[in-house]
């Protein structure tokens, strides 16, 4: 279906300028119908845009899925807008920068009417230029998360907002810090949130049907500058795989390590099928399909990217190497 | 010009999805709300003509929910901007803040004077004059309320537990703990057993009131679709298209695989029983009729409008009057039309 709502969820810590990039999009955006569900108060007040403020209530689904959480309160407030005549163009949800990313994504895999009549557009980041690296490098007492670390790997789109308060040398190292936790999303900068709002949103990050970009070149190895517990890794394999091994070693990984794995994509070369068959997951919820065929000459390389917490990057390639055919 | 056959006009015509419709327990008036704020009450019966009522946005961001009393003399909403509104016949009303989206109210089936309402969390049992007798907070927003047959009780489903408040509120008297999402309750009209409906596509069921309890898994969709017949024999369950009836004579249901009941092509959005006859309707835009819960359907009514097959019917709310002669349906654009169970042109 394709005139599904879009969803865009915006998430930042206090000060990385979410207010003032929400503002601009409803704003620029006018003539659109938009909704914003917010739970912190913002000063939001623009004629055609309905606000509505959300409790963070996380459900734990009882479904032997250990980390499926979902947002009840998203379900009952999306549920209200999609039912109403006068249909919205896009949603915004912006959550707090303590706000756990995790459910609110899943909640669009695992209710059913969010499915028929919403999709998820994007996670977009906003971090502070000046701030971020101080947030990540905050040590949280065991057991707890680093939001700031747990935001930069769930998101598609990481806008570095006010880079007009650092130098050069700075932004280059806020970048490759973000980007050593997540090599998968789009880095874009701003100052004051002006960012090309046609660069985050309408992208379409989670539709398996639109071409998956998967960059090969953070896939290598990059060096290591701190010592990370959440990182990107990517693989890059080229050959065909068989797909009883293959299914088997991913039930069992995400069985296994579903909790700490944050987010994946691949694009992967089946042996026995001329398409190229594209996934995604959040956690433990996986989506994958059939995708284009292989062109005539194209090399059949599988390319996989995980984002998580504690990945062992020689363990799962080799472990994927495993299921070649 | 040459005009174009039209259906006749709805009985009602609300400004926006149906949120909810309540026949009087005498049957002599019908009440729809919609996601709109309004709220409509019209006569049962035509004789010298329609009185109606119909005021829009008296919630604004929607009505969520209706009841009337037991006997009949006051109708309650409830809506999204936190307001709980109470109409006497004698046209006396009354507003009362409850701060929170007001997702549910339920009637005491035992004192015409007595009302609980959820709003956000907060489970508040209250007078015919709105006053608050007594509240509790729960952890999480209360989805559903259900009394007791006797009227002693009222249970509360929220996420992680149900609990159950004394005719006067306050701290609960019981609780069931369950860690799952409640979105509906249905108490058995035996009183012996309440089941809920959930968002992790399953169905709890307890006994009154030991708590012993048991679970329906497995299904397509979360449950918002309970009905027990008016024996307490079957629970039936809707989901996606599909209903499930299961048996509690004997020794129950568990182990027991439950009839199934085929035909609907979308999701289930209401489940009524009047008598033997269950009446399930679907956002397909039909209706249809099981009599004693026959897999063959006694009837099946489709509201699509065959010569508008862009506008096709998506019905959204069900309710029978008292004496089984008539259906009033709902649907997502806001349409409310009588139906006859024999099948007969909608009664006018």
């Amino acid at each position: 279906m394709s005139d599904k709502i879009p969803v865009t969820v915006l998430t930042g810590f206090l000060g990385s300028g979410k207010t003032t990039l929400l503002n601009r999009i409803l704003t620029e955006q006018h003539g659109m119908r938009i909704a914003v569900i917010e739970n912190e108060f913002g000063e939001i007040g623009i004629d055609d845009a309905l606000v509505i403020d959300a409790d963070e209530e996380i459900f734990e689904m009882n479904n032997g899925c250990i980390c499926c959480t979902v947002r009840g309160d998203l379900i009952r407030i999306l549920g209200n807008l999609v039912r109403r005549r006068d249909r919205f163009d896009h949603i915004l949800i912006e959550t707090t920068g303590l706000a756990d990313p995790a459910p609110v994504a899943q909640t669009f895999f695992v209710d059913e009417e969010m499915k028929a009549s919403l999709r998820l557009d994007a996670i977009v980041t906003l971090v502070d230029a000046r701030h971020v690296t101080q947030h990540l490098d905050e040590v949280k007492p065991e057991g707890t998360e680093n939001e700031a670390v747990e935001q930069i790997a769930f998101a598609d789109r990481i806008v570095i907002n006010k880079t007009d308060l650092v130098d050069e040398l700075e932004l280059e190292e806020v970048e490759s810090r973000v980007r050593a936790v997540n090599g998968l999303a789009e880095v874009l900068h701003a100052s004051y949130g002006q960012v090309d709002l046609n660069r985050i949103l309408d992208v379409g990050a989670f539709d398996l049907s639109r071409a998956l970009d998967l960059d090969p070149e953070f896939l290598a190895d990059g060096e290591h500058q701190h010592d990370l517990t959440v990182t990107s890794v990517g693989i890059e394999l080229e050959g065909e795989l068989d797909s009883g091994r293959l299914n088997q070693w991913l039930s069992w990984l995400l069985s296994t390590q579903g909790t700490d794995i944050f987010r994946m994509k691949g694009i992967l070369a089946v042996a026995g099928d001329e398409r190229r068959f594209v996934f995604q997951g959040v956690h433990m919820l996986f989506d994958g399909q059939p995708d284009r065929p292989w062109g005539p000459g194209e090399r059949r390389v599988n390319r996989l990217v995980f984002i998580g917490r504690n990945l062992d990057r020689d363990d799962l390639t080799q472990r994927f190497a495993a299921c070649l055919a | 010009m040459t005009e174009a056959a039209t259906a006749p006009p709805p009985l009602l015509r609300l400004d926006d999805y149906v949120t909810g419709l309540a026949w009087s327990p005498t049957g002599d008036r019908l009440a729809a709300t919609s996601l709109a704020g309004d709220l409509a009450v019209i006569d049962a019966d035509p004789a010298g003509g329609r009185e109606a009522v119909h005021e829009v946005g008296i919630h604004p961001g929607g009505t969520l929910c209706l009841g009337w009393s037991r006997d009949g003399a006051t109708l309650a909403t409830g809506g999204q901007d936190g307001q709980l509104r109470l109409r006497h016949r004698d046209g006396r009303q009354r507003v009362c803040e409850l701060g929170a989206w007001v997702n549910a109210l339920a009637w005491s089936p035992a004192d015409p004077g007595r009302l609980a309402a959820a709003a956000g969390p907060v489970t508040a049992l209250m007078n015919l004059d709105g006053e608050v007798l007594g509240r509790d907070t729960a952890p999480s927003t209360v989805t559903s309320l259900a009394w007791s047959t006797d009227g002693r009780r009222v249970g509360a489903g929220a996420y992680g537990s149900l609990s159950w408040y004394g005719p006067d509120g306050g701290e609960p008297v019981k609780r069931f703990e369950w860690k799952g999402s409640i979105l509906t309750l249905a108490v058995a009209p035996n009183g012996k057993w309440v089941a809920s409906g959930n968002q992790d596509n399953s169905v709890h069921v307890w006994r009154l009131w030991t708590a012993e309890d048991m679970e329906m898994t497995g299904y397509a969709a979360k449950i918002q679709q309970l009905a027990w017949d008016p024996t307490s024999r079957w629970l039936c369950v809707g989901d996606l298209g599909e209903i499930t009836c299961w048996d509690f004579s004997g020794r129950g249901p568990r182990g027991s695989r439950p009839r199934t009941l085929t035909g609907h092509t979308r999701r289930i959005t209401g489940l009524a029983f009047s008598g033997k006859v269950l009446a399930s309707a679907s956002a397909d835009g039909t209706i249809r009729l099981w009599r004693s819960l026959s897999t063959k359907p006694e009837a099946v009514i489709d509201l699509n409008d065959q010569a508008a097959p862009h506008a096709p019917a998506e019905i959204v709310a069900l309710a029978w009057h008292p004496d089984g002669g008539r259906l009033a349906v709902g649907m997502a654009d806001g349409r409310v039309e009588l139906v006859s169970p024999d099948h007969a042109p909608p009664a006018r």
